[in-house]
């Protein structure tokens, strides 16, 4: 079936989520990802709105954040997903945000640390595994590994993301670069 | 309290005035104060009522003569149903009957003239096709969005356009803008694109409705003679049961989203 392109759907979809209320806000401007161009102010377009055709990850003001669960935050709010979580390099869950459940992530976050070691494993002339989606009955489940000290890469997770284009991986990880030596 | 609802989508014939003005009817004849602004410059309730394009005054001549908003309203032989009807404007002044919508006070300014203190419980805005100035003036002073999404493939690859912008106007112009619901129409699960459009539809979506618009002939037939389905003589059908339905839907969901609560008290059977 080819009812709709993929990418409209799922843009449609994800509105349509928050729209109704089913997912938080997001902060405005959080769609400059998408592919339209914009007008720098139209007729019908009272409010300022600056054109970001192409924005790159480095053009968004870094914030300064100063704990783990700020960073999660802020990170969940921009793949819109319902929780979050960091690992570090020993399989540690470190931090966590969103909708946590009791008993936390912590053997979400080891498994998901292990899995990405193993696949790091598969071929190596592949180079080094950046990022997982594993999609599963129940839950949906994604991260992206991001190495802040040398060789050691940390692993920002999230549940129920509807999935996280280059750009916003890109923006977590900088953020993260930016923010690890006080969230240490 | 008056609810503003606004009918509105990117593409043509999904069936906006069909069901602005049946869900008008429905709410009328449950009791509703309710009134339908047809802001289509086509002027498609009148037309859908088969009245000739210079029958009626309505807001043209609010915005073009300054007349006062109540005297140009029509009454319905519902006591509950109101119109304010698009009026006698000339179709070469279209670009500028849609951007003075926009750009002004106007629509705002009329229905709080004709709302009162009160006076109107519902006041269903229809809109022409598209992403346009009156479409867009109609968001602006709205309360709650309700997207007809006609159940075929074209339709449904039009639906992330119209909430993209509805999302655009709740953050930029009208924080008070709410989806209201997405009204599957004209489906026929016996079709296959359109079983799969539905498939679509109910997986993953938010806000979409309960209630669905089939498609039928009996709307052909009621549009041709100029009346709404449940003024057809025959007995009542089951298409129009469906906007009886659809009212008490959207009368419990804005009943949710405000934070009225439902009155009703326990019963006892026996």
């Amino acid at each position: 079936m080819n009812t709709a392109a993929s990418s409209d759907v799922d843009i449609a979809r994800a509105l349509s989520r928050r729209l109704s209320g089913l997912e938080p806000d997001s902060e405005p401007g959080a769609a400059a990802s998408s592919p339209y161009l914009r007008f720098a102010q139209t007729a019908t377009d009272q409010a300022p709105q600056p054109t970001k055709p192409a924005e790159a990850a480095d053009d968004e003001p870094l914030n300064d954040f100063t704990r783990w669960d700020e960073f999660l935050a802020w990170s969940l709010n921009k793949v819109r997903s319902s929780a979050a979580f960091a690992v570090d390099p020993q399989g540690f869950v470190i931090g966590s945000s969103g909708n946590v459940p009791e008993d936390g992530f912590e053997g979400t976050g080891a498994e998901l640390s292990y899995v990405m070691s193993q696949a790091d494993a598969m071929d190596p002339e592949m180079g080094s595994l950046r990022s997982v989606s594993l999609e599963f009955t129940n839950r949906r489940l994604s991260g992206f590994r991001s190495e802040v000290t040398d060789g050691e890469g940390f692993v920002i997770a999230f549940i129920d993301a509807e999935g996280f284009s280059d750009l916003t991986r890109d923006q977590i990880a900088r953020q993260l670069e930016h923010s690890f030596s006080v969230l240490l | 309290m008056t609810h503003r609802i606004v009918l509105t989508s990117s593409k043509g014939g999904t069936g906006k005035t069909t069901t602005a003005l049946n869900l008008a009817v429905a709410l009328a004849e449950r009791g509703r104060n309710t009134l339908i602004v047809d802001l289509d410059p086509q002027g498609a309730i009148g037309l859908f009522l088969a009245k000739e394009d210079g029958d009626w005054g309505g807001l043209a001549e609010v915005m073009i003569s300054g007349a006062d908003p109540n005297e140009v309203l029509l009454s319905t032989s519902l006591p509950t149903l109101r119109i304010l009807a698009r009026g006698r404007i000339d179709p070469v002044d279209t670009c500028e009957y849609e951007l003075q919508l926009h750009q002004g006070t106007i629509l705002a300014e009329t229905l709080d003239a004709i709302e009162g203190d009160g006076a109107v419980d519902f006041v269903l805005i229809d809109t022409p096709s598209g992403l346009g100035p009156a479409t867009r003036a109609a968001l602006a002073v709205s309360h709650f969005a309700l997207l007809p999404l006609q159940a075929e493939p074209v339709a449904f690859r039009t639906l992330s356009q119209i909430l993209r912008v509805l999302d655009h106007v709740r953050q930029h112009e009208n924080p008070s803008l709410q989806l209201l619901g997405i009204l599957p129409t004209m489906v026929q699960l016996d079709n296959d694109s359109s079983l799969n459009v539905m498939s679509s539809v109910w997986s993953g979506f938010g806000g979409v409705l309960d209630t669905v618009i089939p498609r039928s002939d009996v709307f052909s037939q009621a549009s041709e003679i100029g009346i709404p389905l449940s003024f057809l003589g025959g007995g009542t059908r089951p298409e129009a049961r469906r906007f009886t339905l659809l009212s008490d839907e959207i009368e419990a969901r804005i009943n949710n989203m405000t934070g009225i609560e439902d009155d009703h008290e326990h019963r006892r059977l026996v």
